[in-house]
This record gives structure tokens, C-alpha cells and sequence, in this order.
């Protein structure tokens, strides 16, 4: 098989073969047996391809897109909402810590005794956690270890369970974790790019 | 044109015969590049999502079914990208019918019904960067120079991707292989 033929060919089969490039193809066809042979194989998938159906979507697509649309605007005017709210919230929370530290240092000049009273409480505050880390300490030490670890590993684990499904929660209402269109009883979503199927 | 003009201004009924004029076109490039009804609709459907959002964007001295069909291509092609293992089949009953074409037997319909399976099988073993420019020379009857401008790419490179897609569906099939539809005369 002759490739510049077969280039040939496929620019003859585009309609963009000029009529010489035309001509010369079926001059060697005449002579090229194993040429012939792969021009009408070519020819034979070209008609292939062109009888098959060009193929439309089901009833109620321009409606569908109309929706889909609408879902995207009031996903976005959500987002906005939250993006607002949170700027607004961590903005506040701010405004509150610095106050809350300057008025703080405003009791702390004007009531030293009261500072005093406040350090010592803390004081024994810590001095208790101590005395908690001591505890554990001696709770390991005595081979209680696994119990410890276990309790602990399953309050994580529940722990990262509920995290998990607040952030589900949370990506489906801002909107990147969202359903896209059904077929029958499937339900196929998607998560900014990437796809999860589930039914 | 005069549609774009009032979709621009925010006139959806404008923008829903925009998505009525070329739903066809689209749909069938996405069916024909994903190969799943479900996913073609989705597909599709985004496409006419991103072109709304893009209105702004677009340049009148490009064609706007160039414009459409680039986004939908772009989109089909990254989303072949993306995809991952399904863990459940999706019901691939096709929502799509084929435009009507007059009374058919029975018959004929089971054995078009094979054909157009038999036909999107060879198409989706194409790889996606063939499969685009064969998809819009035989279904979209473009040119090759509406297929660069789609694509972003030269003339010469829609020419040898259009070669090597025949090359592989030539490898795959033979002449004795293709259904009796292929005797049709060509569109």
C-alpha cells in the first residue's frame, strides 16, 4: 500500500482533491491492485459513515437546558450569599477578638489585683491538665494502652464520619457536587470535574 | 444572529431557539464522542450552559455553530479525559432517536438498530483527537478549514487526523464486514 496514495484517498474521499490529485489517484488505482483494493474499502466505510443517522436529543431538551440554566444562576446567587456571609462572619469575629483583646488590656492597667487573681486561676487550671497528662501516663504504663487507643480510634473515626457528611452536605448546597441528568433509575453526580457513578 | 443579539440582552426565549436551532448538531457530536445517551444529553446539555454564560465572548467574525460545536467539542474531549471506571452501569438505552426517515419494516429496523451500534463501537475506539474531526466531516459535512477553526488546529492537521481515523477503522473492519446499509448512496 502506497502511503502518499492513501493520503490521496483521504483528502479525494474530503472532497478537497483538487482534479488533477483526483486523476493521478485513479490512474494508480489502474495499476495498483492492493491500492484498488484498499480505495474500495475506504469508499465501501466512507458511504458507511455517511448513511448513518445524524441523531437528536429526546422530547423537552430546549426546556432541560432552560432549567439546568436557572439551577446554575440560583447556585450562583447562592454562592455569592455564602462567599458574603462567610467574609462577613470571619470579618466580625475579628472585629470581636480585637476588641475583646483591647478591652482586655484596658481591665488588666485598671484592675492589676483582679490580673493577679485571673494568673493564679490559670495557674491551677494548668496545673490540672498536668495532672490529667500525668493520669494517662500512668494509664499507658499500666497496659491500658490498647483500650485508650481503641477508645480514641473509634471516637476519631466517628469523629471523621461526621465530617465527611457535613462536607457532602455543604458541596451539594454551594453546588460542586451536583446531579447530572438521570436515565431511567440512575443517578450519576459530579464533583467539579471529576465523576463519581453512583446509582 | 438576531437571536444572539436579544440573548445577549438577557432574552431567554431568544436563547432557547438558539439551543433549538443547533440541539441537534451537538447532541450528536456528544453522543458520537461519549457513546452513552445519558452522558450525551448531560454533555450536551452543558454545552448550551457554557454558551450562555459565554455570550459576551463570542467574536461575530466566527461562525456561531463553529462557536458552539468548539465549546461541545472541547468539553467532550476533556470529559473523555476525565473519565473514570463505572462502578454501576447506567441504563444505556438510547433517549436519542434517529431523525425519522418513513415507514420501515420491522426487519429493517432491528438491522438498523445493529448497524448504528456497530457503527458507534467503531467510532468510540477511535482515540478522541480523531474521532472529532470524523465525527464533524461525515456528520456536520463541515470543511477542512471549519474543522481547524473548531479545533484549533491547521488544515493540514485535520487532514492527517481525518487519515489516520480511516486508517483505524479501515484496520478494524473489512470490506466484506460493513452492513448493508453502507450500500446506500452517500449523503
Amino acid at each position: 500500500m502506497h502511503k502518499e496514495f492513501t493520503t490521496l484517498m483521504s483528502t479525494v474521499l474530503d472532497r478537497e482533491a483538487t482534479a488533477a490529485e483526483t486523476e493521478r489517484l485513479h490512474e494508480h488505482l489502474t495499476v495498483c491492485p492492493v491500492c484498488a483494493q484498499t480505495w474500495t474499502h475506504w469508499r465501501t466505510l466512507d458511504r458507511y459513515l455517511a448513511a448513518a443517522p445524524l441523531l437528536m436529543p429526546a422530547q423537552g431538551f430546549v426546556w432541560r437546558v432552560a432549567e439546568r440554566i436557572e439551577r446554575e444562576r440560583q447556585r450562583a446567587r447562592r454562592r455569592r450569599w455564602v462567599g458574603s456571609g462567610l467574609l462577613l462572619a470571619w470579618g466580625g469575629i475579628m472585629v470581636l477578638l480585637w476588641l475583646g483583646l483591647v478591652v482586655s488590656l484596658v481591665w488588666a492597667f485598671t484592675h492589676p489585683v483582679e490580673v493577679g487573681q485571673v494568673a493564679s486561676a490559670g495557674a491551677y487550671l494548668f496545673s490540672g491538665l498536668a495532672w490529667l497528662l500525668r493520669t494517662l501516663q500512668s494509664i499507658l504504663a499500666d497496659g491500658g494502652g490498647l483500650e485508650l487507643s481503641l477508645g480514641v480510634g473509634f471516637y476519631l473515626g466517628i469523629t471523621a464520619l461526621v465530617l465527611l457528611l457535613w462536607a457532602w452536605l455543604l458541596l451539594r448546597e454551594m453546588g460542586w457536587l451536583r446531579p447530572l441528568a438521570t436515565a431511567g433509575d440512575s443517578f450519576t453526580y459530579s464533583l467539579k470535574g471529576w465523576e463519581v457513578i453512583s446509582c | 444572529m438576531i437571536w444572539l443579539e436579544q440573548a445577549r440582552r438577557g432574552d431567554q426565549a431568544a436563547f432557547s431557539r438558539l439551543v433549538e436551532a443547533y440541539q441537534g448538531p451537538v447532541y450528536n457530536l456528544a453522543y458520537r464522542m461519549l457513546g452513552n445517551a445519558a452522558e450525551a444529553e448531560d454533555a450536551a446539555q452543558e454545552t448550551f450552559v457554557r454558551m450562555y454564560t459565554k455570550l459576551n465572548t463570542y467574536q461575530p467574525d466566527r461562525k456561531l455553530s463553529s462557536w458552539v460545536l468548539s465549546i461541545a467539542s472541547h468539553y467532550c474531549i476533556d470529559r473523555l479525559r476525565r473519565r473514570r471506571a463505572t462502578w454501576l452501569s447506567l441504563d444505556d438505552e438510547p433517549l436519542a432517536t434517529a431523525l425519522p426517515a418513513g415507514e420501515r419494516g420491522p426487519e429493517e429496523e432491528v438491522l438498523r438498530e445493529e448497524s448504528r451500534d456497530e457503527l458507534q463501537e467503531l467510532v468510540s475506539q477511535l482515540e478522541p483527537a480523531y474521532r472529532v474531526p470524523l465525527i464533524l466531516r461525515y456528520w456536520h459535512d463541515l470543511s477542512y478549514q471549519e474543522i481547524a477553526d473548531i479545533m484549533g488546529l491547521s488544515v493540514q492537521a485535520v487532514k492527517s487526523r481525518l487519515h489516520r481515523a480511516r486508517l483505524q477503522m479501515a484496520q478494524r473492519t473489512s470490506s466484506g464486514s460493513l452492513p448493508a446499509v453502507a450500500l446506500a448512496p452517500a449523503r
